[in-house]
């Protein structure tokens, strides 16, 4: 019994047509090295994204802390609040790096949120070069090589302040 | 093939240890603008809000994350150059595939021996004072 299965097994390997493994493999390290590729790119557009939604939250954040004096309920200068914004948003983009350009498009101050909105690149995407002009696989805000992307975050004045402008959040001690 | 494999698993760690120092950065200045300084009375409040924010990222041993700079390093005053925090810090990576990565140009030579296995990435926030002194 144990060598018919034996012979049955042998027979179907004597029917496979050789080097199919080589086939196989030579058709495969492309692939992989696409894999490859697209995984370099991709990781410097998540990387990018991260940093363009920090120098959006920052600019917020410190946009949000332009407080208006001389009112009853805390509410936000406006002309502060963008002056806050761009301030920090310069000091952020030259020290998180990262990106190959990023600017501001718009702060819009209400009289208790900031919304920041800010645009920025990655740049020189060479993988992904090569597949969005021989692939076809380029999306949105990718253009030579570039990957542009826009992010837009808000922040809220600090609505507990106390006489002296300070904010007396529970978590500020 | 599988040193390739192993590169992607590096690049995929790269991004993650990346992202987690940027955050722990993030904390750290959100701290210290909330408390006005990165150091206040002697207590280093930029450095205890790194290390406390690193140390429940898992994956990342906080043992080679620094904060490089701090600025100011002390309390926030009413100056151009007081009146923002800025806070910059590293971390050490080591590479699975260090062969591969130094080919590729992955390794940062900044205060790097050629063919080491280990990268420095960096990280930097800034944000204005909550409280100025």
């Amino acid at each position: 019994m144990a060598t018919a299965t034996a012979n049955h097994t042998q027979h179907h390997r004597m029917r496979r047509p050789r080097g199919i493994g080589m086939v196989m493999f030579v058709a495969m390290i492309p692939a992989i090295f696409m894999v490859a590729a697209l995984a370099i790119d991709f990781s410097r557009i998540l990387t990018g994204h991260k940093a363009l939604v920090q120098l959006a939250n920052e600019a917020a954040q410190s946009g949000a802390m332009a407080y208006q004096t001389g009112t009853t309920n805390p509410r936000l200068n406006a002309s502060k609040a963008r002056t806050y914004a761009t301030e920090t948003f310069t000091a952020s983009k030259n020290i998180v790096g990262t990106l190959g350009s990023a600017q501001i498009v718009s702060v819009t101050p209400t009289n208790t949120q900031v919304t920041v909105t800010v645009r920025g690149s990655v740049k020189d995407l060479l993988f992904l070069d090569i597949f969005t002009r021989y692939m076809g696989l380029g999306g949105s805000g990718y253009s030579g090589g570039d990957y542009t992307m826009t992010v837009s975050r808000s922040a809220g004045v600090c609505l507990a302040q106390s006489s002296n402008q300070r904010c007396t959040r529970p978590d500020v001690r | 093939m599988l040193f390739l494999l192993l590169m992607i698993v590096d690049l995929g760690r790269l991004v993650y240890t990346k992202n987690a120092l940027q955050d722990a950065t993030q904390t750290a200045v959100r701290a210290a603008s909330q408390r006005g300084g990165t150091v206040i009375n002697g207590t280093k409040v930029a450095q205890i809000a790194f290390e406390q924010a690193l140390a429940a990222t898992p994956g990342v041993n906080a043992a080679n994350a620094k904060l490089t700079s701090l600025q100011p390093n002390g309390v926030c005053t009413n100056t151009s150059a007081g009146r923002t925090i800025r806070i910059r810090s590293q971390y050490t990576f080591r590479f699975n595939t260090p062969g591969l990565n130094a080919m590729l140009g992955f390794m940062a030579p900044a205060g790097q021996t050629a063919g080491s296995a280990t990268t420095t990435i960096t990280a930097g926030s800034a944000l204005r004072c909550e409280i100025i002194w």
